[in-house]
């Protein structure tokens, strides 16, 4: 078996003995490739009551090469309005490109978005929001993002 | 699915206090397995020789704390090795324990419930009860959950404590049959016997042992017929053997002054295929540096042969290796997707000078502008000046909280 898979075979045996955190819950794990989970932030926040959705795609590389995360925008779920997710979900966050550590995991990633959409305190889109989305490629890991702000 | 061992095998803490930590801590952060050839770095955390080489050649830092850490500060950590070598055959037998003992708290508390029952009116269950603490009884309610657990459940404790019915288990390493007996010299000599050591392939037809190599032959076969590769059969064969104890790393290669003659003749000398383009070539013997020198990072009886080695990068180039990760060839993507490029530049010409509501961040400003010019330079990335927390997941602090300072002045 392949170590990615090993990997998040693991992962995933974790999830369903040990459970996920509080307002962490997983949608979806079929095979290898695609999960889904679902993100609410709990307690005093401006995302009360809204529950979001993530996608997590991983390669064979995984856990060397980051898992591509982004929200998930379709009938059921929108992402969550905050300066660094754009309208199409996609999410500027550099522990999903450079700061990506292999000892992370999908709890670990979803753990910090939580705590990225705890802290905001201005629920507004991204300010080239829709420059970038017009010209966004499918798998965020080809968007090259600068990250310049660590405040939020 | 394979049934992937975990600490979450073991029972929780209130059953079996510190056996799932003991099990985690004898596993690698970055793989999730027991440690393989477990090296140290710069900052003392301790990862499976391949897995932080691999990570190193990536980043250069710990992939725990983020401490700045080389290949030169990697060092052997001996004593885990022979923790976790001491752990792959005393964990199964833990396992079992740890399992009985769960179904014997379960039976206790159920014939205790059932005692309460009944015990107003006969008191004498109460000496027929504890022979449902019977060994027996207890195996046949464990129900196997894995293939390991599956073997195990036909062994009772009273077989591992000393009958000697010739009875095969499954090595939870190799997870080969081999007998009963034998387990633990299996265990100790690292999986190679019951049949002696072998230094040449195929020179074994013993048993199931030599059905396996018989399968590697098989891989190889196709293998090299399949990449073409001659160079058999010249004065390699003692390459073919089982690594000596001694044997040295491969020094890192600087690829990029290498021509692809040489390059074609450093894979040969390792027996290795020589097909594909010079990127292909570059990364089969970057991994295959990777793949030896972690070999060697094991205990001698631990380590593979270097047809398992072969047999491994073989399938590694199958499954990904071959093809870097994103846009393989740039070239060619732009070339592809040429059109598409020039649609987006010129949608995003006009857009240049839009009107621009007053601002007060003149850095945001340039990263814009350079990102701009950056996308008509290399359309095949976006740059989007936007970021987010760094690593940790403890919620950043805001400059107002840091200072203190009130708002208004």
């Amino acid at each position: 078996m392949a170590v990615s898979t090993r990997r998040l075979q693991k992962e995933l045996t974790e999830i369903t003995t040990a459970g996920t955190p509080c307002g962490i819950t997983l949608l979806k794990a079929d095979d290898f490739q695609t999960w889904f989970l679902t993100l609410e932030v709990l307690g005093e926040s401006l995302y009360q009551g809204e529950v979001f959705a993530l996608m997590f795609r991983f390669d064979s590389q995984y856990p060397i090469s980051s898992p591509a995360v982004q929200f998930v925008n379709d009938e059921t779920y929108q992402p969550p309005i905050h300066p660094h997710v754009y309208s199409n979900g996609h999410i500027c966050a550099s522990i999903l490109g450079s700061e990506w550590s292999p000892v992370l995991s999908v709890i670990a990633v979803c753990i910090t978005l939580q705590s990225m959409l705890a802290s905001c305190k201005d629920k507004t889109r991204p300010p080239d929001n829709d420059r970038y989305v017009a010209h966004a490629p499918d798998n965020p890991k080809k968007t090259r993002f600068v990250y310049h702000d660590d405040e939020v | 699915m394979e049934d992937v061992p975990d600490p979450t095998d073991f029972p929780p803490n209130d059953i079996a206090p510190g056996l799932r930590e003991l099990d985690e801590a004898l596993r690698c952060t970055i793989c999730g397995d027991l440690f393989s050839g477990p090296l140290s770095v710069a900052c003392g955390h301790c990862f499976c020789s391949l897995c932080i080489r691999t990570q190193l050649n990536v980043k250069a830092e710990c992939p725990l704390c983020r401490k700045s850490t080389t290949e030169f500060h990697l060092r052997k950590v001996q004593s885990i090795e022979d923790a976790v070598q001491a752990w792959k055959i005393a964990r199964p037998y833990i396992l079992q324990l740890s399992r009985d003992e769960v179904q014997r708290r379960l039976q206790f508390a159920e014939a205790r419930a059932a005692l309460q029952d009944v015990s107003t009116r006969s008191p004498k269950k109460r000496r027929r009860n504890p022979s449902l603490n019977d060994d027996d009884e207890v195996i046949e309610i464990i129900k196997p959950t894995s293939k390991m657990n599956g073997q195990r459940s036909g062994l009772s404790p009273a077989d591992s404590s000393g009958s000697s019915t010739p009875q095969s288990v499954s090595c939870p390493v190799c997870q080969k049959q081999v007998p009963m007996a034998k387990i633990n010299q299996h265990l100790d000599d690292g999986c190679k016997s019951p049949t002696p050591i072998e230094f040449e392939v195929g020179s074994s037809t013993t048993n199931n042992k030599g059905k396996q190599k018989q399968d590697w032959q098989k891989l190889f076969g196709a293998a090299e017929s399949s990449t073409g590769s001659k160079g058999k059969g010249k004065a390699k064969s003692n390459s073919k053997s089982k690594l000596e104890p001694s044997a040295t790393p491969i020094p890192k290669v600087a690829y990029h002054t290498l021509k692809e003659k040489r390059l074609r003749e450093m894979l040969s000398d390792h027996d290795l295929p020589t097909t594909g383009d010079k990127d292909t070539l570059i990364r089969r013997h970057e991994r295959w540096v990777l793949v030896y020198n972690a070999n060697l990072d094991r205990n001698p009886r631990d380590r593979e042969t270097l047809e398992e080695l072969i047999r491994k990068l073989k399938k590694w180039e199958d499954t990904r290796g071959g093809k870097k990760i994103g846009v393989g060839d740039v070239k060619a993507y732009e070339k592809a997707n040429k059109v598409v490029f020039a649609g987006l530049i010129e949608a995003a010409r006009p857009k240049k000078p839009p009107p621009k509501p007053q601002q007060d961040d003149p850095e945001h400003d340039n990263i814009e502008q350079q990102r701009i010019t950056e996308a008509t330079d290399d359309p095949s990335e976006i740059q989007v000046p936007i970021s987010s927390s760094p690593g940790s997941s403890v919620p950043p602090v805001t400059e107002d909280e840091q200072t203190g300072m009130p708002v208004d002045g």
